[in-house]
């Protein structure tokens, strides 16, 4: 376990002195920045705005800081030949990935609390109320869907280049997000004769994790019921740590046999 | 006692589009006491590195073992024993140089008091105590070279495996890395290390193995290794007329002369027995006979140059 955590502490130290952490930060800051403009223009509206830009601003960042510094953790490791004293000094494969996996959550966690935070102080700044419980769900759900997109990058990046994994990362997020769509419109296919398409976007239904669970974003935003507490606090989040476990399973068995040149 | 032992060790890799396979390593047997200097020796691409890598289970061979400090390849390592310094090596340049060894010492499970300790006293041994704060990537290649070596030695091992440990390092550094090795023996530590200089080699090695194209050419003291190798005899005469140094060539390789002393290089002991009862009996003086080997590095040449 403390080879784990070295390895994490290590990945995490590269992540946020890269200046590629502080860019993606700053843009999301104008971003909150934004939103406050936005939200002085729209008479009545101004919360929902500034929530609506605020959690897409995390959202969003937090994928891009997951994608831009997560494709180069592994890769780079192989690329550099880092590795071959990481693995001399007897970590093995499998702490290898959960170390690297582990940082980059740490590092995605510290971005999405630090811009969840700035989102609160907003909001009680401009409209003296404190944060709903339905926004620290919202952000609380979101540290789930980005755990599964940092599995998804560690285990893309393990096998691949870094633009690939980027790409790969981007196309699991997108068919992730619209996972209840891609069964309706199966249906709809079915019903039109064209079966084999709609047995592959069930596939991608079955196969890819369902991301559209952990964005409460519209509800929140229009003050909506977020749904059942029981599967907010404990399905999904658990949904996404047995996903998350799976997608680094496969990681540490493609990486166990694997010759480093 | 043997600290490494390698049986049979073979490596082959796939390569190219149709996965065609390569041999980089055949059948490697090899042996390594304990507190010695074991240099091995290669051309690029003979196979040092990756029995390196091997050994390290940084990849895994296609057949064959090996034991480092008892334990065999597939067990458990002892990890702690064990210091490695890759070839050019390439570091963290986001950390400086106390960092990235507290990095390493933290793998080991050291505590944060003694890796700190050990630390300051392995940057201060390689000459990099002012630039412990520095980041990596602003040191210079021989800086990072013996920031590697600290990293070997972190967790104090009694057996070392350095890739190259010369490359990169000006001759004053070089000098430097040649004491550091020489007080690590004295030590009683074993060093394993693979290199192109090869006068280093013959100053600092007990024994050598030579390998190429993956296969092990020849492996033993440098003194029996250049013994075996092609010999000469060298003869100084004085008192040789220029009548007289013209029936040398009868028995002579090559001669020379410099200020009066005339040097003659026969191929054997007979022919410069020879020599000298000639240069006698014409009235010249044998000043010196000795036999001459070559150096390394001309028995290097030789044999792999044969074989290419």
């Amino acid at each position: 376990m403390n080879k784990i955590f070295a390895i994490a502490l290590n990945t995490y130290k590269e992540a946020v002195r890269n200046k590629v952490f502080y860019l993606i930060l700053l843009f999301a800051l104008i971003l909150l920045g934004v939103s406050l403009i936005l939200a002085s223009l729209a008479l009545g509206q101004d919360d929902r705005i500034i929530k609506h830009i605020g959690l897409m601003a995390i959202n969003i960042f937090g994928l891009m800081l997951s994608m831009f510094v997560g494709v180069n953790v592994v890769y780079e490791e192989l690329d550099k030949r880092t590795i071959y004293t990481i693995i001399a000094s007897g970590v093995t494969r499998t702490q290898f990935i959960l170390g690297k996996f582990l940082g980059l959550f740490i590092t995605v966690t510290t971005n999405i609390v630090i811009m969840g935070g700035l989102l609160c102080l907003l909001l009680w700044i401009w409209k003296d109320a404190n944060p709903s419980p339905s926004l620290i769900m919202a952000i609380f759900l979101m540290l789930f869907e980005m755990m599964i997109v940092t599995a998804l990058v560690v285990l893309f990046s393990s096998f691949s280049t870094p633009v690939l994994s980027a790409v790969l990362t981007f196309m699991c997020w997108i068919i992730g997000r619209m996972s209840e769509d891609l069964w309706e419109w199966s249906i709809r296919l079915i019903d039109q004769g064209a079966k084999g398409v709609a047995y592959l976007l069930r596939g991608l239904y079955f196969f890819l994790p369902n991301l559209a669970i952990y964005n409460v974003q519209n509800q929140v935003v229009h003050h909506e019921d977020i749904g059942s507490l029981g599967y907010a606090i404990f399905i999904y989040p658990l949904a996404g740590i047995v996903y998350t476990a799976l997608l680094l399973w496969i990681a540490t068995v493609s990486f166990s046999g694997r010759d480093f040149k | 006692m043997s600290i490494l032992r390698i049986q049979n060790l073979t490596k082959e890799y796939a390569t190219g589009f149709w996965g065609r396979r390569h041999r980089a390593l055949s059948g490697l047997n090899l042996e390594v006491e304990e507190g010695e200097i074991f240099g091995f020796l290669g051309p690029n691409g003979a196979g040092k590195t990756t029995t390196i890598k091997i050994l390290l289970r940084i990849i895994f061979p296609t057949s064959g073992t090996a034991w480092l400090l008892d334990k065999e390849l597939g067990e458990a390592p002892e990890v702690h024993k064990i210091g490695y310094m890759p070839e050019n090596p390439y570091f963290y340049r986001f950390l400086n140089g106390m960092e990235f060894l507290l990095f390493y010492a933290r793998l080991a499970g050291m505590s944060r008091e003694d890796a700190r300790k050990k630390a300051a006293r392995l940057l201060d041994i390689v000459g990099l105590k002012q630039s412990a704060k520095v980041r990596i990537s602003d040191y210079s290649k021989g800086m990072v070279t013996r920031v590697g070596l600290a990293q070997a030695l972190i967790t104090e091992p009694s057996l070392l495996l350095l890739d190259e440990p010369m490359s990169g390092l000006d001759p004053i550094g070089r000098m430097e890395m040649r004491d550091l090795i020489m007080e690590l023996k004295e030590q009683k530590k074993t060093i394993f290390f693979c290199s192109h200089i090869l006068a280093d080699v013959e100053m600092l090695c007990d024994r050598i193995a030579i390998l190429n194209r993956g296969v092990l050419v020849k492996q033993g003291t440098v003194q029996e290794i250049l013994a075996a190798g092609k010999s000469s005899y060298k003869i100084s005469l004085d008192g040789v007329t220029a009548q007289t140094v013209e029936r040398f060539s009868q028995f002579v390789a090559k001669y020379d002369e410099f200020g009066g002393i005339v040097h003659l290089t026969t191929e054997n002991q007979e022919q410069a027995q020879k020599a000298a009862e000639f240069a006698l009996s014409q009235g010249a003086r044998v000043l010196e006979m000795r036999p001459e080997h070559g150096t390394l590095e001309d028995y290097f040449v030789r044999e792999v140059g044969n074989r290419e």
